[in-house]
């Protein structure tokens, strides 16, 4: 083991006790909250039934703020996991099946759960607005099913009745829950199970990677992590949190009623939500004590209380447009602003622990000598268009290649080609060796290949920090990995690498920015750090100094100089001058194939390249 | 007084810095070409002056008045016009409607049996919708819709781009008839020998800086710059 | 095993409920090929049209009134709408204009449901639509027949509008390249302002003519929402000519299923919405791959 490693091993960061404290703030808060909200807020006119009520949104508000804070997908379909839960909580209740509360209630969130796999499935093979629709769809089936086909288990328009009131039985005593605050502890127990839960999953490395699909999710997938089976995860989760919301309903109620499955309920949802606050779990409970508070509140003043619909569409289309990020999201600006700052500490983040930049280790078995990277007659036809006509390739280990040619060259298909994105209509494409034509941006880059792309390519909300995590957790947990419970800082080794890759593209005193407040030049180094991040042995550069000024461009040649040992590296540019400084070989493309292959000596020197370039400027056009 | 006078523009992509400082001036009836490597800045450059790409900074002048902060449409409407490097017709329509939807805003619009006239390809598909069309015949329109918008200043993106030797001939032979007929060309090439020439003077840009101005004749009495800023010497 | 003439009448019935859903989901899918934005309000300006059509039915007696004030109030609210608060929403991401449009489309429920309460309301069929038709030996209310015929007859004048004239080929170009419409000197946001106002016309005018078939209720929005949604799922969006075969096979599906169990219909478009999803997400007329 290398030193670095040894000295990391025994640098576990001590965390002092505050800072213990200040990680767990929001738990702690959101605890004592629930523990004084029944001395406090009947103050102020809030019932023990109004607080349960608002603590059962909020749970299941906990799951879809999971799916649209953070991963960003917009589903109107949560009811039909609501009363699916619901109802099947409710029947098996009454029904006899099972006696247990828990049990039913279990059973419940596994069969929503089950649900929420199958319309996850299917909503997510589109993206936004298909997205959107389709479960607002899926959501009303539900309504229909339940009214239709399952009517003799649900009750149909009458829905369940009879619900017992829960009983807790640990064998020498029985606890009969009943309704007033017995239910609101017994509710709020699940809120704060479900609420630490929550916490732990965004706080996780699969909560970092759903940030980054709401982010970017191009860049995510071609950083190596398999988006469809995060979004599938999580729409599940959400589908689980729904279910069990639902359950609780029917037994808080003694009642299960059908417009649980109703295009209100999932609307009601996501107007509280968004009221609240997206994207700070709590939001979703803050906008349920808005709602329902608003409309007790207002029922209680003659004139208005028919109206607290109308008022309440008013509110919401103004917080939309004017706080875009609801009230929590607005207190927690404010706060922001307060501090004067733009940075954002991570206080978990180990900003010490250093180590080289892990590259990934070349597969074994190869050849020496053997080329890293290589087409073979690679052709891409359109139709009738040949964009790309029998090119040949072949980069060496540690080689330095730059690619250029003129307008129109098919410079930018042949190096979607190349880097496995976009398959070959003839020719095939080999990554040490290994077929990789076609095969993804995702594969690759698990492989060990990886793109820098010629417009900025990051995730716009998230710190530098957070943008070089998203690579690093991919090369040490591959393309997907369940790990939802665990904290993303629990080994220094992530951080490590993290800061080694800010580090090596000269970001450090910018680690804790957000992306969006970086300025150009810094925001194409981060660019070059995603791809460095991964650990690629191989990469692909687009246009590395696209947009530059003429001293940045001057740095990022050094930096590109810098990072060459230990990989192989293509570059595709226009700037001459640099590419000559660059590169040990040059391959030049025109109109779809390859004209020349060299040294830039050579390529300068040579007439057929001077007479591409200069379109026939000299008596060598060809006809 | 110049009929586009374009001082010290900066154009950005987002906040990716593409123009710097650029300066150039077309006259009335003139062909300017504006050459350099891909990349260099030379659409950014057309783009700027058809309002599509943000001129921060700088200020562009159509017979004399200060025109870079107005939207496309009435760029358009004061007779610039931009034949796009992707020639950008519309697929979904046919020939005639492309022609008609080009001649909607001119006011001294051209007759579309002018350009039929002019372009008898174009005559013979005027029935078939835009994709159906090959790469020539789509250039041909892109040229048309210009044209049938009797523009003062047509700024030509690439036309030869991508096209056959014997197309390219054809379109040369077009666009000289263009110039001879008076109109005021701007044309952006990487065929360097087709756009000199074709024109009276030329510019030549590189990583965002124009660096040379001057007629044809001085670029070809000087190899050094066309080497450096055309070619691959360095 | 049904009878023919209930098949016939059922089909019939699938036409003309498709027909009206085919002129409601292309007012949908024009506003979001041209603006990008899909109007979750949608169903809010039909049941706008709806009453302001029996509104004015009431005051004047005259059903044709009431169709010209149906679809009049719904393009007004509709130009309001874009004029007063969509064009903040341009450069906002897609989610954020789903969620104004869907608050926007309770208010607009809401004020409805505050002038006219919430009980449901019946327009009473107009005279020269009272009676019935034969069509063969099939026996079929005379007003869902020329709801069809009215229907069909839209389609076709928007058809014409669409292919037809200028403002039309503004439209279709603009869907496929509005930049370059820009470039050649057309003011396209002003179109697409038009755009939206005949988008929410199209919705409003089928609540008139939809009225007599149905009752009246605040709450009807949303059934309408979620038919025209599935409608451009399953026929493509942006596509006019995906809305009407979108249109036409939900209505079918719809009317068909119910005659063997009419508690199943909506399961069953459902279904076929899914299937499309798995075997053709782009939809049937849609292109690959826009989103």
């Amino acid at each position: 083991m290398s030193a670095h490693t040894e000295q990391s091993r025994f640098s576990t960061p001590t965390r002092p006790q505050g800072a213990i404290a200040r990680r767990q703030l929001p738990e702690i808060v959101v605890g004592v909250c629930l523990l004084a909200a029944p001395f406090v807020l009947p103050h102020l006119g809030m019932s023990a039934d109004l607080l349960t009520r608002i603590l059962i949104w909020g749970l299941f508000g906990l799951g879809f703020d999971l799916l649209f804070g953070y991963t960003g997908l917009l589903s109107f379909g949560q009811s039909a996991f609501y009363g699916t839960g619901g109802f099947v909580t409710a029947y098996v209740l009454t029904a006899g099946i099972v006696p247990h509360m828990l049990l039913a209630l279990l059973i419940g969130v596994i069969i929503s759960a089950f649900a929420g796999l199958i319309i996850g499935y299917l909503t997510l093979r589109r993206t936004g607005i298909y997205f959107a629709m389709s479960t607002l769809a899926f959501g009303e089936m539900f309504y229909f099913l339940e009214n239709s086909l399952f009517k003799e288990y649900t009750g149909g328009e009458n829905g369940i009745a009879g619900v017992p009131p829960p009983e807790i039985s640990l064998g020498f005593t029985t606890f009969n829950i009943s309704s007033g605050w017995p239910m609101y502890w017994f509710v709020a127990i699940f809120f704060f199970v479900g609420y630490l839960i929550a916490r732990r999953i965004v706080r996780s490395p699969f909560g970092a990677v759903l940030k980054a699909i709401r982010g970017n999710p191009k860049r995510a997938l071609a950083l190596g992590h398999s988006i469809q089976n995060y979004k599938l995860t999580v729409f599940v989760i959400a589908a689980a949190y729904g279910g069990l919301a639902g359950g609780l309903l029917g037994v808080f109620q003694s009642y299960m009623p059908p417009d649980a499955f109703s295009l209100d309920t999932s609307a009601q949802l996501v107007i509280q939500t968004v009221m609240g606050g997206a994207g700070t779990l709590l939001g979703p409970v803050l906008g349920a004590t808005i709602w329902l508070y608003l409309y007790e509140g207002l029922q209680q003043v003659s004139n208005i209380g028919a109206y607290w619909k109308l008022i309440l569409g008013f509110v919401f289309v103004v917080l939309v447009t004017v706080f875009r990020h609801g009230v929590a999201g607005g207190v927690l600006d404010y706060m922001r602003r307060g501090r004067k700052t733009t940075k954002e500490i991570d206080p978990d983040a180990d900003t010490s622990a250093m180590a080289q930049l892990n590259i990934v280790a070349p597969i074994q078995g190869g050849r020496s000598g053997a080329p890293v990277l290589e087409a073979r007659g690679i052709t891409k036809q359109y139709g009738g268009l040949t964009a790309v006509s029998d090119v040949t390739f072949s980069l060496s280990e540690g080689e330095l290649r730059g690619v250029i040619g003129p307008n129109g060259a098919g410079k930018s298909t042949f190096f979607a080609m190349l880097a496995g994105e976009l398959a070959t209509t003839k020719g095939q494409v080999f990554f040490r060796g290994q077929e990789i034509t076609g095969i993804g941006v995702t594969a690759v880059c698990q492989l060990g290949m990886s793109k820098s792309y010629q417009i900025n390519q990051l995730f716009e909300s998230l710190t530098v920090r957070q943008n070089a995590m998203i690579p690093v957790l991919a090369r040490s947990r591959g393309k997907f990995r369940a790990d939802m419970l665990q904290s993303l800082h629990r080994s220094s080794g992530l951080d490590e690498q993290v800061n080694a890759a800010i580090e090596l593209v000269g970001l450090t005193h910018q680690a804790d920015t957000l992306v969006s407040e970086l300025p150009y030049g810094e925001k194409r180094r981060l660019e070059i750090g995603l791809a460095l991040a991964t650990g690629a042995n191989v990469l692909l550069f687009d246009e590395p100094l696209a947009g530059l000024g003429p001293e940045e461009r001057v740095h990022v040649v050094a930096l590109l100089k810098s990072i060459r040992k230990g990989r192989s590296m293509v570059i595709v540019e226009h700037d001459m001058d640099a590419m000559f400084e660059l590169a040990e070989r040059i391959t030049v493309l025109y109109e779809g194939r390859k004209l020349a292959e060299g040294t830039p000596d050579e390529i300068r020197m040579d007439p057929a390249v001077q007479a591409a370039y200069l379109g026939g400027m000299d008596e060598h056009e060809s006809a | 007084m110049s009929l586009l006078e374009v001082d010290k523009i900066n154009s950005f992509y987002g906040d990716s810095h593409i123009l710097f400082d650029v300066s150039m001036r077309v006259e009335e009836n003139e062909v300017v070409a504006l050459l350099g490597r891909n990349g260099a800045g030379k659409s950014t450059t057309l783009k700027s002056l058809m309002g599509m790409v943000q001129a921060k900074g700088g200020t562009i002048r159509h017979n004399g008045e200060e025109v870079q902060h107005l939207p496309p449409y009435e760029l358009a409407r004061r007779g610039i016009q931009l034949v796009p490097e992707e020639r950008r017709i519309f697929g979904a329509i046919t020939v005639h409607e492309n022609l008609q939807l080009a001649a909607m805003t001119a006011e001294k619009a051209r007759t579309i049996d002018e350009i039929y006239e002019t372009f008898p390809r174009l005559a013979e598909r005027r029935r078939n919708r835009g994709k159906q069309l090959s790469g020539g015949e789509q250039q041909m329109l892109a040229i048309a819709r210009a044209m049938i918008r009797n523009a003062n200043v047509i700024m030509l993106d690439e036309p030869f781009e991508g096209l056959a030797p014997l197309i390219v001939r054809d379109l040369i032979q077009v666009c000289r008839n263009l110039a001879e007929s008076g109109n005021t060309i701007i044309i952006v090439e990487q065929n360097v020998r087709a756009a000199l020439s074709l024109s009276d003077r030329c510019y030549i840009i590189n990583n965002g800086h124009m660096v040379f101005e001057g007629t044809p004749a001085q670029l070809h009495d000087d190899r050094s710059v066309i080497e450096k800023y055309l070619g691959v010497k360095v | 095993m049904p009878s023919m003439s209930l098949f016939l009448s059922q089909l019939f019935n699938g036409l003309a409920t498709g027909l009206l859903l085919a002129l409601i989901s292309t007012g949908l899918t024009i506003i979001y090929g041209t603006l990008g934005v899909v109007n979750f309000a949608h169903g809010a300006l039909f049941v706008v049209g709806s009453y302001a059509g029996f509104t004015a039915y009431s005051l004047t007696d005259s059903f044709l009134i009431a169709i010209a004030a149906g679809a009049a109030v719904a393009l007004v609210v509709g130009l309001v709408v874009e004029r007063g608060l969509m064009r903040m929403y341009y450069s906002r991401p897609d989610e954020d204009q789903i969620l104004v449009t869907f608050g926007l489309g309770i208010i607009l429920v809401e004020l409805v449901r505050s002038i006219f309460g919430g009980i449901s309301l019946s327009v009473p069929t107009p005279e020269w639509g009272q009676g019935v038709a034969h069509i063969g030996s099939l026996i079929y209310p005379l007003y869902r027949l020329q709801a069809l015929a009215i229907a069909a007859g839209t389609l076709a004048v928007l058809y014409y509008v669409l292919y037809r004239t200028s403002l039309g080929l503004i439209v279709r170009a603009g869907i496929e390249d509005a930049q370059m419409v820009n470039a050649l000197g057309i003011n396209v946001k002003r179109t697409f302002l038009l755009v939206f106002g005949i988008g929410a016309m199209a919705a409003g005018y089928a609540g008139v003519i939809d009225s007599p078939i149905v009752t009246l209720s605040p709450d009807m929005g949303h059934r309408i929402l979620v038919d025209s949604f599935v409608v451009v799922v399953i026929g493509g969006v942006g596509s006019f000519p995906g809305a009407i075969i979108g249109g036409i096979i939900a209505g079918e599906i719809l009317s068909l299923t119910s005659m063997f169990n009419p508690a199943y219909s909506h399961v069953m478009l459902f279904v076929v919405m899914a299937l499309v999803l798995i075997f053709r997400p782009q939809g049937l007329m849609g292109q690959e791959g826009r989103e």
